[in-house]
């Protein structure tokens, strides 16, 4: 059996200039995920911090 | 023809890191970079990181820079500054954009990034154009297909991602120099020391006693049970008591045992954990870093859907000489491993871990536990990390389940590696028991005809292949050729549906089935004509697979049969099976 090197060498990008098409989506998208993740974040610093907002108390 | 078909001199490669995943999935991306820096020093490493798992990157000085993602503040234009973020790191041109971001919960976020990074060769997970995920080599198909979809094989992710990078790396800058081997990345002290501030009661701590670490959430409450036990069995040894937050335990005033939980950041803990010899812990990212700077871990995981689960071996802990107890926690099994370690410069292997249980009057206990040793493979056999039955008693066939888990393993490697281990010597030091036998042969019909139909979908994709290449035009054709290469994809379809019904019968294959469904999933192809070459490459690798599994199933089922002994004189012939016993087939 021989490794195939098509599938293993990733793919390649004969132009480093050329961006997708839809640039802005992605932009937009990655935004609201690290925007979600900040929020997850903070929630669960604040419930770490003070049980008693977590209504444990 | 790609700007990379010539090696790259290696010192102008510089490579990027996408890890936004949590903390031990850095650490164990760290551990791939320690082998890949290893082996080509001269590569520029840069690495992306969520802000809250950065800690650890910042101590480490052979990486040429650690990106964090930008803080979004609630009432920022948060898409501007994401767009400002991603500007500022595309500016050195990178050569290699590797995404290792495997949890589920940070995926989406990596791949997007990663489809946004320009580089000259991109491997792993990344969003295509219309918001889905695919992957750009096979390793990150083989992942997305088989480990997050819960089918155990016997490769640790920190195994897959290095040799991932590696095989990239071999083909684009050329084979490494193992002379030229960066000495820092092997060091224990893996992390540049930052002055760090020490708790005194670990400042002050008795520097004659042997520590031990225990992280003391993953354990739970019966920790504190192991901790008396050591204390009261073990005066030289010392104890100290690990986690994030403070916990609440009620050991006795001793100078022997320090608790730290809740005291210490990440450079204290480092300190800490080097120098302690043992860290008792269940899963918990605390161990991915304990195989980092090399501290020997007896790792306590629960067992899965069953005793012989062996899905924890994917994350367990990394390198050689880890022990690992699969039961639900139970002080006097841990105290026992780790006595056993602890006095093994004494009895240099002369004494068994199973004799050990006996001499405590533990032997019961083993019935409903399983106890392994990490150990790293030699090349020849494959490489990277494996877990070997520490309990010789049970040094037994394998069940099925760790069977399939050794051979779909080593059809990864045949697929990926171009490896093919010794199927015979291999499968007579696994042995064969009765019910192995049994299942094997079950499955045998399952793969002849999963075997048939591979051979058939690629047969078919070829003639799609063919029908479609000689069209003029790929979207204008004529009604007899689009009926004809109508009538090939209904075959396609029904090879599929087939493949799954094989699958519904026999579960045990169904990785056969989910890689076939990736490889669909990931066709690059814009024109019927190149998805179908690419279907029929789909096709063989799945033959491939069918048919080193096939093989696995033959040898396994050839130590079964009958041997003819020689006779001694005055005796009659005896038909021996595996393991001596008279043989049952």
């Amino acid at each position: 059996m021989v490794a195939d090197i098509q599938l293993l060498q990733g793919k390649i990008i004969d132009d480093p200039e050329t961006r997708m098409k839809n640039v802005s989506t992605l932009i937009e998208e990655l935004a609201l995920e690290i925007l979600s993740e900040d929020e997850l974040a903070v929630a669960a610093t604040v419930s770490d911090r003070n049980p008693v907002q977590r209504g444990t108390a | 023809m790609s700007a990379l078909t010539h090696p790259t001199p290696r010192r102008e490669l510089s490579i990027l890191i996408v890890q936004m995943g949590g903390i031990e999935e850095v650490f164990r991306s760290l551990m791939a970079l320690k082998a890949v820096k290893h082996l080509y020093p001269e590569v520029q490493l840069h690495f992306i990181v969520r802000k809250e798992a950065s800690a650890p990157l910042r101590r480490v000085d052979w990486l040429a820079s650690v990106i964090e993602t930008p803080a979004c503040p609630k009432g920022e234009d948060s898409v501007a500054k994401v767009a400002l973020w991603i500007d500022q790191i595309i500016h050195p041109h990178y050569d290699l954009l590797v995404n290792w971001t495997f949890s589920e919960r940070f995926a989406r976020m990596a791949a997007i990034a990663t489809s946004l990074i320009p580089a000259l060769v991109k491997l792993g997970d990344y969003a295509r154009e219309d918001l889905t995920i695919a992957s750009f080599d096979a390793w990150s198909m083989y992942r997305r297909s088989w480990l997050k979809n819960g089918i155990s094989q016997d490769i640790h992710h920190t195994d897959i991602i290095t040799t991932q990078l590696l095989t990239a790396l071999q083909i684009h800058a050329g084979d490494p120099n193992p002379d030229s081997g960066y000495s820092a990345v092997t060091s224990r002290y893996f992390f540049k020391n930052a002055p760090a501030e020490i708790p005194s009661d670990w400042a002050n701590r008795a520097k004659n006693l042997k520590w031990s670490a225990i992280h003391a959430a993953s354990i739970g409450e019966r920790g504190q049970e192991w901790i008396e036990t050591v204390l009261r069995r073990h005066p030289d040894a010392g104890l100290v008591i690990l986690g994030e937050h403070e916990c609440d335990w009620e050991i006795e005033v001793n100078p022997r045992v320090i608790n730290l939980s809740g005291a210490l950041h990440f450079d204290s803990l480092i300190l800490v954990l080097s120098q302690c010899s043992w860290l008792l812990s269940g899963p918990n990212a605390i161990v991915d870093l304990a195989s980092l700077i090399n501290l020997r871990v007896l790792y306590s995981v629960p067992p899965g859907e069953s005793l012989d689960s062996l899905q924890w071996t994917e994350s367990g802990p990394y390198g050689n000489g880890h022990m690992v107890v699969v039961s639900e926690f139970k002080p006097e099994i841990a105290y026992a491993v780790w006595s056993y370690v602890q006095s093994e410069w004494f009895h240099k292997g002369s004494l068994s871990l199973s004799a050990h249980f006996e001499n405590l009057s533990l032997a019961s206990a083993l019935t409903d536990s399983r106890i392994y040793r990490s150990r790293i493979r030699p090349a020849q056999e494959g490489g990277g990390v494996c877990f070997e039955n520490a309990i010789e008693s049970s040094n037994r066939a394998p069940c099925f389940e760790a069977w399939m888990y050794r051979v779909r393993g080593q059809l990864a490697r045949a697929w990926f590696c171009g490896w093919l281990p010794g199927v015979e010597a291999e499968v007579a030091k696994m042995g064969a028991n009765p019910s192995l036998i049994k299942r094997i042969r079950e499955i045998t019909e399952s793969l002849s005809v999963l075997d048939r139909l591979s051979l058939e979908g690629a047969t078919v994709a070829k003639a799609l292949h063919s029908a479609a290449a000689a069209l003029k035009n790929q979207h204008l054709m004529t009604v007899e050729d689009r009926a004809v290469i109508e009538e090939h994809g209904k075959k396609l379809l029904e090879i599929e549906t087939l493949m799954d019904r094989v699958v519904q019968v026999e579960p045990e294959l169904r990785g056969l089935s989910e890689w076939y469904r990736q490889l669909m999933h990931n066709l690059n192809g814009e024109t019927i004509s190149q998805m179908a070459k690419e279907s029929i490459h789909a096709f063989e690798l799945v033959n491939e697979g069918v048919e080193l599994m096939s093989l696995y199933a033959r040898k396994t089922l050839e130590l079964a049969k009958p041997k003819a002994v020689q006779p001694e004189a005055g005796s009659h012939l005896t038909a021996i099976g595996p393991e001596g016993s008279p043989s049952r087939y």
